[in-house]
């Protein structure tokens, strides 16, 4: 099947405002509204995905929506929210946005040129009940206790992508390489930190080793890297004669120097039960205005540039096959990142053809940055367009006991 | 389609504003003082003593020392000779001398008269010019001047030299540990260094023509000179002074009464000096500024001019002399002067040396160690009754608080106290602004109790154990930027464990104050705004 390759004005216009739109939404793109895959080749698509996924394994959306979008944290909820912590939880936060546009009109048989654009900000923490307990409550609950919270850990980096590559006209299949720019990045590790109150309340023990680096700067270009972006459709013989599809995915593989760093370290074990006259009388103003105290705790700072792995994801799945005649289609896999404290999630989702071009689907996934959840999208697919609404977490849409929400935006347009 | 998209923008501008900052309360307690208090903290090392087990003040000051080096001296002096020959011309041959001089040089040390001293550090420099058109040997002799019997000999060699442009060279010599005769040559006169000159030509060199005006020159120019020895008439020396101790904390900190058992007060004047002297105590003045009292110490020697005798033995030997004054409350009004409280004590005195003239017939001698002190020692048991004796200080502070971002909303300060001292005190607090103005103030604090109705401890002596808490709501904690200052105050009594009235209480030895302050506190959290 041959098509035009035109692309008016006008048609730039409506993609530029639809696009603003749709990357103003949050959600997490794969899984909620599944990837398909599409044997037709076409002169040019344009493929726009946004996505917002935010999702934790103890704090619910009550608390996380009151700590992001501000509010009064009442004892409560900090109270209840504390209760469903285990020893060791998790949190991250996804927003990715997307744009791929691909257009074969070019001379090269066999490939279309793929040009790629995105935003990805991603923070994940790993961080221990008594941090929480530390952090919402105070120390008062920790009397006669420990509070420890070795391992914790936080990372933060915002990043854009722009880049191109070529993408396999009949496989589908593609590559690209992106030049990458940071504009913030955050890293905090704590391999051993722990804090012993005494039941007298007349000393505490900490133990505190650990490091944490943010970038410091205002400017817009704090780091500059590549990433490699890539994906593999493989086509298997499926039940009844049929075939399946798929897809290996890898998204921003690579590094970037992030520069201006300021890196703090902390390595220090003191037993503090109060300052005593002698401290007093050499406590003066040099000791606090020229940070003297830091060399008491053990804290270095220096001012770094270093390299940091991006935020790669992996998924491997079967995907939908968008020319398939069947009613239902399953679809299912794993996605991961190798590099933040994520567990590989597994997801499976039922596909349904409700009437011509319009599908209803249901998803389950399990992992991540939390549990087990259960999602829901519908999807108009025509041949010339495509657009798509869902979410990972239904009852996260709904609830505020839910400890997550996700929203997933898609816009295909073929030509 | 344009419905949609405008229900799209709307949502998303519904999603990302912030409406306010993120806030929650955390409750925090945390240590911020523990110490312990004892009378070593307090005092010097020299100012206690323990006595059957109880403390006792043992206090000695030196007052006043005068060391003879300080007027027995003899001064940054240059002596110069010049040399020349009385006729117009006259030809020498190799090897002449042409000046031949002694000399005693006369130093003017106003009535002091020194015949014999010992150089403790200072130095001589021997200098000598020469406008011979040849080269001439000097050679110098300070006979009075020796080191181990071994006196100052040298000779100093000097090209030749002319009217314009003369050769010169000196020599320095280190005198620290030569003794001086200043007797003179002949033996019987004092203030005199005796010097000898030779001034030869080369003998290997030719003849020359001195004129009138050809001129040799000798300069002895002594520097830092001190003494550490002396013996000669020292002269009339006279000194009136007066010495204050003067307590800051007594003039600011306190008011109220204490109640002190026998005092001994004892003022020395100990002459190491082989002179004869005088003295005269004139006053002793206890003043407090803040009574407007002033008690003056009564007894019959104050005001009364004394003799101080003369140290006898000599060097590794001298015994000073020694005149001691006691005042007690038999003799004199002590007890009040002490329990004035005042923040100033002063001493006038006046000493005088040689106040007969030179009566040792030119034999006052000092020695290394000689000195004549002044020395006030003052022993009494601590053994001290207190009557709603008020201690005071004020610390300057800064509080900074943001109530728009984190900050602390109240709290409670808890001060753990074990008290080993047999007095009990009740503490306040007053916060003050810049200006002076209070603010607020914490008078209802729990009393400290006094160690006497306290348990043996470890140390096997009495204490008692308070909890004071110290809340600050919120209504204080928002004055509190506007503290500068923070005037605390602690009212003290030495009450009896029986019939509560105060008395005078001794103060076991390993006394103590052990402090522990800890606070609690509400913080309100805020982030995002």
């Amino acid at each position: 099947m041959k098509k035009h390759c035109t692309f008016s004005i006008l048609h730039f216009q409506f993609l530029t405002i639809v696009s603003i739109i749709v990357l103003s939404f949050n959600s997490n793109a794969q899984i909620s509204l599944p990837n398909s895959f599409d044997s037709i080749q076409y002169k040019f698509t344009f493929n726009l995905k946004a996505s917002h996924d935010f999702q934790s394994s103890a704090i619910s959306n009550e608390f996380s929506s009151k700590l992001i979008k501000g509010g009064f944290i009442d004892e409560n909820l900090i109270n209840s929210t504390f209760d469903k912590h285990k020893k060791i939880n998790r949190l991250g936060r996804e927003f990715t946005n997307e744009l791929k546009i691909t257009n074969s009109c070019s001379k090269i048989k066999k490939w279309d040129i793929l040009y790629e654009a995105g935003y990805f900000s991603i923070f994940s923490a790993n961080y221990s009940k008594d941090l929480f307990g530390l952090i919402f409550k105070g120390n008062q609950d920790y009397i006669g206790d420990t509070a420890d919270f070795s391992g914790s850990s936080f990372q933060y980096v915002g990043f854009q992508t722009l880049g191109f590559g070529l993408s396999h006209k009949k496989s589908k299949s593609s590559f690209s390489l992106n030049l990458v720019n940071v504009d913030n990045y955050f890293s905090s590790f704590y391999p051993k930190a722990s804090i012993i109150f005494a039941a007298d309340s007349s000393q505490m023990d900490v133990d505190l080793k650990g490091n944490l680096d943010r970038t410091y700067t205002k400017k817009f270009d704090k780091g500059f890297g590549l990433a490699l972006n890539f994906n593999v459709n493989i086509e298997v013989p499926w039940k009844d004669d049929s075939k399946a599809f798929f897809q290996f995915q890898v998204q921003n593989l690579g590094f970037a120097k992030v520069d201006q760093i300021i890196e703090n370290k902390i390595d220090t074990n003191i037993v503090y039960s109060g300052f005593n006259f002698d401290n007093l009388m050499s406590l003066n103003t040099n000791y606090l205005e020229n940070n003297l105290w830091q060399d008491t705790l053990n804290i270095s700072q220096d001012t770094i540039s270093k390299f940091v792995m991006l935020p790669t994801m992996i998924q491997f799945g079967k995907v939908l096959n968008a020319n398939s005649s069947s009613k239902i289609q399953s679809f299912f896999g794993v996605k991961m990142y190798p590099t933040l404290r994520y567990v590989p999630k597994i997801y499976f989702g039922i596909d349904y053809l409700i009437a011509k071009s319009i599908h209803l689907g249901l998803t389950s996934a399990y992992g991540g940055f939390g549990n087990f959840r259960v999602g829901f999208y519908a999807n108009y697919a025509a041949s010339k367009f495509d657009f798509g609404l869902g979410t990972e977490d239904v009852y996260g849409c709904f609830s505020k006991q839910a400890m997550g929400q996700m929203f997933n935006v898609r816009m295909k347009f073929n030509f | 389609m344009q419905k949609l998209l405008f229900f799209f923008l709307l949502s998303f501008l519904f999603f990302s504003c912030r409406k306010e900052a993120t806030s929650w309360y955390s409750g925090w307690t945390v240590p911020m003082f523990n110490d312990t208090l004892d009378l070593e903290n307090l005092t010097n090392d020299s100012t206690l003593a323990i006595q059957n087990g109880f403390y006792v003040l043992d206090l000695k000051r030196k007052i006043a020392s005068i060391k003879p080096s300080e007027f027995v001296k003899i001064p940054d002096t240059i002596i110069e000779q010049k040399f020349a020959i009385s006729i117009s011309a006259l030809n020498i041959s190799p090897g002449t001398s042409f000046v031949n001089n002694n000399k005693d040089h006369i130093f003017d040390l106003d009535d002091v008269e020194i015949k014999k001293a010992r150089v403790k550090k200072g130095k001589i420099y021997l200098e000598v010019f020469n406008e011979v058109a040849t080269k001439t040997f000097f050679e110098i002799e300070l006979p009075s001047v020796t080191l181990d019997n071994l006196k100052i000999k040298e000779k100093l060699e000097l090209p030749a030299g002319t009217q314009q442009n003369p050769s010169s060279n000196i020599l320095e010599i280190d005198l620290s540990g030569y003794f001086i005769d200043m007797t003179g040559s002949n033996g019987n006169s004092f203030n005199s260094l005796p010097s000898k000159l030779k001034v030869t030509t080369d003998p290997n060199g030719s003849s020359v023509t001195l004129t009138s005006s050809d001129s040799t020159k000798f300069k002895i120019r002594m520097e830092g000179i001190e003494l550490d020895y002396a013996r000669g008439y020292f002269g009339n020396y006279k000194l009136s002074d007066s010495y204050s101790i003067e307590s800051k904390f007594l003039k600011e900190n306190l008011s109220g009464t204490i109640d002190l058992p026998n005092v001994h007060l004892d003022l020395s004047f100990e002459n190491g000096i082989k002179t004869s002297a005088k003295a005269n105590l004139k006053k002793l003045n206890n003043i407090n500024s803040l009574n407007a009292t002033n008690v003056l110490l009564t007894n019959d020697l104050i005001g009364n001019p004394f003799t101080v005798q003369t140290a006898t033995g000599s060097w590794e030997n001298l015994v000073p002399s020694n005149k001691t004054f006691v005042f007690d409350e038999t003799n004199s009004n002590l007890e009040n002067f002490m329990e004035n409280l005042g923040e100033k004590t002063e001493i006038d005195f006046d000493l005088e040396l040689n106040p007969w003239g030179n009566i040792s017939n030119g034999w006052d001698e000092f020695f290394p160690n000689s000195a004549l002190d002044v020395n006030l020692s003052m022993q009494m048991p601590l053994q001290i009754g207190l009557n709603n004796l008020i201690l005071k200080e004020v610390f300057t502070v800064s509080f900074e608080q943001d109530f728009e971002k984190t900050h602390i909303e109240s709290g409670e300060l808890h001060l753990k106290i074990e008290n080993a001292f047999p007095f009990d005190g009740v503490l306040s607090l007053s916060f003050h602004d810049k200006l002076g103005e209070k603010l607020f103030s914490i008078d209802d604090i729990q009393k400290i109790q006094s160690s006497v109705y306290g348990n043996l401890n470890t140390f096997g002596i009495l204490s008692s154990k308070s909890n004071l808490d110290i809340p600050f709501p919120l209504e204080y904690i928002e004055k509190l930027t506007q503290v500068a200052n923070i005037q605390a105050s602690i009212k003290l009594n030495s009450p009896n464990e029986i019939t509560n009235v105060n008395e005078q209480v001794l103060i076991p030895e390993k006394a103590f104050l052990k402090l522990k302050l800890q606070t609690s506190f509400k913080l309100n959290n805020k982030i995002g705004e």
